[in-house]
């Protein structure tokens, strides 16, 4: 069975109003159980948008879209927070991590909203994400004190500390040096290749040269 | 209670600024409440001599009251019979402290004519024989109870003018409205260490009939000499009222400008942490929601932490003033106070949790992903 089904699916922003833009229009798509896909194109051509409904971030207005088995569309708000929490990881660009806050309380966000974790169980599973991104002796520094390579790190550690089955990357070497982008993607296909499902948005062709599979989207389609 | 320890976090991660406010926010909840007891005495004041009806003047001649005129002549004194005692705890000897509690022993004539307004709920117990009956100002509650009697020693003059003391039974026979009470001076005691004594017979027989100050004109059972004496020695009515007036607004300006400026800083001081802190707020949303956290959580969080901004001084602002009339620093707490403290708090806390949900509802928090992420 298919991790990811989208069939048709198109995405209008500010819909039925004089400034509507029809973002993507009619993608159809299936992702298998552990592949790792790079989704390339120009800036403004919906990657982001695809990656932002297929981790139940953003609506859409026509088609159909399940992950693993379920339809998205059948799910209220709440219900997919749930889906963003256990069965979802982001990574992005500028890491999206709380500055203020040391590498383990960052770690430990998705933890704070999930019931079923103990506060021990949550503590013992943020030290074995810092010990999977080589981190563990960061725990108690402060997000804002990292380099932009640690905080990629930390961020790939809270996107996988729920041990979700697909892990979003939205340009997750954009703002790291060359050097620093290999390391990254290596991790990354360390953890593709523990069973987790990557799908990764890039501008680079190097980049998506890590990935087993390539999408181009051009103009709200996949081409 | 996970989302309450994410608010306390939240509030810890800016220490300085976050104690800074609260310590300012304290602060202008106390000034706020001393201001409000001091206009609340203020109004007892007023109350008071309106009750007394000072624009007229009574002759006694010890047992009935007799309207003599429609207002006080410069030239004359209202004067009558009010005398002092002291009460210390049993065994003591006065130490002249302006501290110990002073019972105020007015004519029965005065409460007769000028019905005293007791506290509402607080009934009148009927005075027992054998025991100094006193009314206690209001906020003096919790110290004597009504119906109960107390054991003291009391300090008073006698026929000879020597210092006596004598024990007696002190009986708590009501609570008056008003946490002020008339003194012989003419003026109040807004400390809540004056009583008002009801019935001294058969309790303080040789006591020095001469009064430490007049409020009613004996006008059949003194002499002339007697006469001139009081009107020389005590102060027109009015006049005091006036001067009590004055000492009471010289004492009010300190806290009302105190609450009035604090409470313009603690309003802009708290929607500029606001405003501050919107963007870094707005961001730790999108991440929370990212991360899994429904809309609902996420409001919560924000919402338990304005609370506990505004809350925690409330809590400390109402324990100062739970020591502030122990320490002497006020009379009571006032109930209009308390009152207007929690609305104040409510205010700062409505108006920042209105931004808030009004911003959230004009653009989603995926917007903040888009914005920020």
């Amino acid at each position: 069975m298919s991790l990811i089904q989208m069939a048709g699916i198109h995405k209008y922003y500010n819909y039925r109003q004089p400034s509507e833009v029809h973002a993507l229009k009619g993608v159809s798509l299936e992702v298998e159980q552990g592949e790792m896909i790079a989704v390339m194109g120009r800036s403004g051509s919906g990657k982001s948008t695809l990656l932002h409904i297929i981790g139940c971030l953003d609506n859409y207005q026509e088609g159909t879209y399940r992950l693993d088995g379920e339809d998205a569309g059948d799910k209220s708000s709440d219900e997919l927070a749930e889906w963003r929490n256990r069965k979802i990881g982001f990574v992005l660009q500028d890491f999206g991590l709380i500055l203020s806050k040391t590498a383990f309380d960052n770690v430990a966000v998705p933890l704070l909203f999930n019931r079923s974790v103990s506060r021990k169980e949550a503590s013992a599973r943020v030290e074995e994400m810092l010990e999977l991104v080589g981190l563990a002796e960061k725990r108690n520094t402060r997000a804002s004190e990292l380099s932009g390579g640690q905080k990629q790190r930390v961020a790939i550690a809270r996107a996988m500390v729920t041990s979700p089955l697909l892990l979003i990357a939205d340009e997750p070497t954009g703002a790291l040096d060359t050097a620093t982008s290999a390391e990254i993607l290596d991790l990354m296909t360390g953890l593709n290749r523990r069973g987790v499902t990557v799908l990764m948005a890039t501008h680079a062709r190097e980049v998506a040269d890590y990935c087993g599979r390539c999408l181009t989207i051009s103009d709200g389609r996949i081409v | 209670m996970r989302a309450l320890r994410m608010a306390w976090q939240q509030l810890t991660e800016r220490k300085g600024m976050v104690l800074l406010m609260m310590v300012e926010l304290t602060i202008t909840l106390v000034a706020f409440n001393v201001f409000a007891s001091r206009l609340g005495i203020l109004f007892d004041l007023t109350a008071l001599y309106e009750s007394m009806e000072m624009e007229r003047v009574w002759t006694t001649d010890g047992d009935t009251l007799q309207e003599q005129g429609a207002a006080i002549p410069e030239s004359v004194t209202v004067v009558g019979g009010s005398r002092e005692v002291t009460l210390l705890p049993p065994g003591e000897s006065y130490n002249m402290s302006a501290d110990n509690p002073a019972v105020y022993l007015w004519p029965s004539a005065f409460y007769e004519q000028f019905p005293l307004r007791l506290s509402e709920g607080e009934g009148m117990a009927s005075p027992r024989q054998g025991c100094l009956n006193i009314l206690i100002p209001r906020g003096q509650e919790n110290r004597l109870r009504v119906g109960e009697t107390y054991s003291r020693t009391v300090w008073y003059r006698d026929e000879n003018d020597d210092a006596q003391t004598r024990e007696v039974e002190i009986y708590v026979a009501g609570v008056l409205a008003g946490a002020v009470t008339p003194t012989p001076g003419g003026g109040v005691n807004e400390r809540g260490t004056g009583f008002l004594g009801l019935d001294l017979s058969g309790v303080l027989e040789g006591m020095n009939t001469n009064y430490s100050s007049y409020y009613l004109r004996e006008t059949e059972s003194l002499t002339a000499e007697e006469t001139a004496a009081l009107q020389a020695a005590a102060l027109p009515l009015e006049e005091s009222y006036r001067s009590s007036r004055r000492s009471l607004m010289s004492t009010m300006q300190l806290p009302i400008i105190l609450s009035i400026a604090l409470l313009c800083f603690c309003l802009s001081a708290f929607l500029g942490y606001n405003l501050l802190s919107l963007l870094d707020r707005e961001k730790r949303m999108a991440i929370y929601f990212l991360c899994g956290a429904k809309t609902r959580e996420i409001v919560t969080v924000k919402l338990l932490h304005d609370a506990l901004l505004v809350g925690l001084p409330m809590l400390l602002a109402l324990a100062a003033m739970v020591f502030l009339p122990a320490a002497g620093l006020i009379a009571s707490v006032s109930v209009p106070g308390i009152l207007g403290s929690y609305l104040f708090v409510a205010l700062i806390f409505g108006v920042s949790s209105a931004v808030f949900i009004r911003r959230l509802n004009q653009r989603s928090i995926v917007s903040y992903i888009h914005q920020w992420l």
